[in-house]
């Protein structure tokens, strides 16, 4: 259970950094008519180190099987995430 | 950046493509069949009405075991191993070993199914284990199982072919790498939409992309199971003990201790199970008691792995005593890096060291990699439209495609439908065999690709939502009544699943399609540089 948990936490958090790094990509971006840099700076550096910290931080703490599961996991979310087909914008608009 | 120049990047293209084109095709049926054994399980439980799903190690079997020891020759004393199939079927299986001619030396002696609820003696087969007939029971899975791992041709020839497309799937993993010049940059790129080929480009790199470190980890270790017991084996036998494969096993798993054949009875089984599972803190998954009733009687039981760990582990209990002997490694006497290693190789490919939520997530990996393998081939064929030859090839992808899907629907049909009377082994095989040719008609006679994707996407929608139904209907499966007044939580997610997967074929069968989204918003569709 306590595995399942660190799981589904460390899950959370790296979906969420790379959900913000797929809204930064600057090819995607221009794909989605929007502007390559939002309102506030992008830190995708600072992304990329806080969803891959659980790969650092689950070994560490000894649960082998939940950084497993993880590191299968973000692989198919991060797939998913940036499989999303862009909205045409000139179309949706109209 | 790049990692080899324009004469390297072809030569690496040829290969990832024709590597890929060759047998491409094999290889997706391989990683979808793995794609669905990864819950074999499962489908076992479900298949089989699910009736033993309790662990027969962790209830008192030492007085049922006993009495069966008695019923054997005393020579298929020499080894008793005591394991559950998928199905729940429990097997106890007394042998001895002896040289089979054309062979070599083979385990034969006395196999007892068990029902997993009361203990008795459900079928006795005696004779070379290789011979032994399947349980019905578990027909389905195991159908599944061996044409993940053999693609139900003869021994050592289908591990051959298997082993062979692991290397495959590798060599493309390793290309593709290589090829991709902005690997990490375009991991979030977006498909683009200004052009079919662009998109389905796209969509290739980015699920290659993604999926590429464990496209190297089932690649790697499907062809290392496939070689390691078929070639790897005789090789290391023949190199280091000059053929001597007996020699080679005893070194490897240690030389026995001194023989010693004066009777004594067996120690409280049941005693020693509970004491394992105190020590290692998962339930037991397979016992084996060698020189049964003598003094030098050992027990061996295999654990599962404990909550957090990825590997299991075996644990020697002196079986005359009962006193705990140690651990002992997976691989050879001692511990080693050599063992460590092994012991994740399982587990990697399985994906089964976390329960279901592992197991879920290694489906989704290997359905992501069946995703890879068939867009690269319509990339490769839609390039080369041209010519005759690749627009055979280009319509043998959906034919194959969806017909592995609809051929394992053909094998659950076949399997219920002959469970309570013929045989399942054979239905479950003539079924597959049904459906996939009952898709290689459909993709002959449809000419328009549309279509026939439509047809196939409903067929097997409709194939998914009725199963659940001729689960009960025809092989006389638990219904949901009974189930809820069980511990049936399993076949009635089993169900569920059916119903959503079913449910979104019929979607897509009845969805806009994707050339359609294309033609008809091409135009106003952003346009993005190829690199």
């Amino acid at each position: 259970m306590t595995s399942l948990l660190y799981f589904l936490a460390a899950l959370a958090v790296s979906a969420a950094a790379l959900w913000y790094l797929q809204r930064i990509d600057p090819k995607r971006a221009r794909v989605f008519n929007r502007g390559a840099q939002g309102e506030t700076p992008s830190r995708p550096r600072l992304a990329w180190g806080v969803g891959l910290a659980p790969g650092l931080i689950l070994p560490a703490l000894g649960e082998l099987s939940a950084f497993l599961t993880w590191l299968g996991a973000i692989t198919v979310v991060g797939w998913l995430i940036a499989l999303k087909r862009p909205r045409d914008r000139s179309s949706s608009s109209a | 950046m790049s990692l080899a120049n324009k004469a390297q990047s072809k030569r690496l293209l040829a290969v990832h493509g024709w590597s890929a084109v060759a047998l491409g095709l094999f290889l997706y049926v391989v990683v979808l069949t793995g794609s669905v054994a990864v819950l074999a399980h499962e489908i076992g439980q479900w298949s089989g009405g699910g009736k033993g799903h309790a662990n027969v190690l962790d209830r008192p079997i030492h007085d049922r075991l006993t009495e069966l020891a008695e019923d054997v020759d005393p020579a298929y004393r020499e080894e008793l191993s005591v394991y559950q199939n998928a199905a729940g079927s429990v097997f106890a299986f007394f042998h001895g070993h002896e040289k089979k001619e054309g062979a070599g030396l083979q385990d034969k002696g006395v196999r007892f199914v068990l029902d997993p609820e009361t203990l008795a003696v459900v079928q006795r087969d005696e004779g070379f284990r290789s011979d032994m007939p399947i349980d019905r029971q578990s027909a389905l899975d195991r159908f599944i199982v061996g044409l993940h791992v053999r693609l139900h041709a003869p021994n050592p020839w289908g591990l051959f072919a298997t082993g062979v497309l692991g290397f495959v799937m590798l060599a493309a993993a390793i290309s593709g790498i290589i090829l991709h010049k902005h690997l990490l940059k375009d991991l979030f790129v977006a498909p683009r939409i200004s052009s079919l080929l662009l998109n389905r480009r796209d969509r290739h790199i980015l699920a290659g992309s993604w999926s590429l470190p464990f496209s190297f980890i089932l690649a790697f270790t499907g062809a290392f199971f496939s070689f390691a017991g078929s070639v790897g084996l005789p090789i290391v036998a023949m190199s280091a003990f000059g053929g001597d494969q007996e020699k080679m096993v005893e070194f490897v798993l240690g030389t026995p201790e001194t023989a010693d054949e004066r009777p004594s009875p067996v120690a409280n089984l049941d005693a020693i199970l509970s004491e394992s599972r105190a020590r290692v803190g998962s339930s037991p998954t397979f016992m084996t008691v060698s020189h049964w009733g003598r003094a030098d009687a050992k027990l061996t039981v295999f654990h599962g792995p404990a909550e957090g760990d990825i590997e299991g582990s075996n644990h020697v209990f002196n079986a005359a005593t009962g006193a705990y002997e140690g651990g002992k490694p997976l691989l050879g006497a001692k511990p080693s890096l050599g063992n460590a290693v092994f012991a994740w190789v399982g587990p990697l490919h399985f994906g089964n060291f976390a329960g279901l939520m592992s197991k879920a997530i290694w489906v989704a990996l290997g359905l992501a990699t069946c995703y890879v393998t068939l867009t690269g081939l319509q990339l490769w064929t839609q390039r080369r439209n041209e010519s005759a030859t690749w627009r055979a090839l280009s319509r043998a992808i959906p034919i194959v495609g969806y017909g592995a899907p609809i051929g394992l629907l053909g094998a659950s049909v076949g399997f219920f439908a002959s469970f309570r009377g013929a045989d399942p082994t054979d239905w479950t095989a003539a079924g597959f065999l049904i459906g996939s040719a009952l898709s290689i008609v459909a993709g002959l006679a449809v000419k328009d690709r549309e279509t026939l994707s439509r047809l196939y996407q409903g067929a097997t929608g409709f194939g998914l939502l009725a199963l659940p139904f001729l689960r009960t209907l025809l092989s006389g499966g638990p219904g949901w009544t009974e189930l809820l007044n069980t511990d049936g939580a399993l076949i009635m997610a089993m169900d569920l699943l059916m119903v959503f997967a079913g449910l979104a074929a019929v979607s897509m069968a009845s969805g806009v399609r994707l050339e359609k989204l294309a033609a008809g918003r091409g135009s106003k569709a952003v346009v993005q540089p190829a690199e």
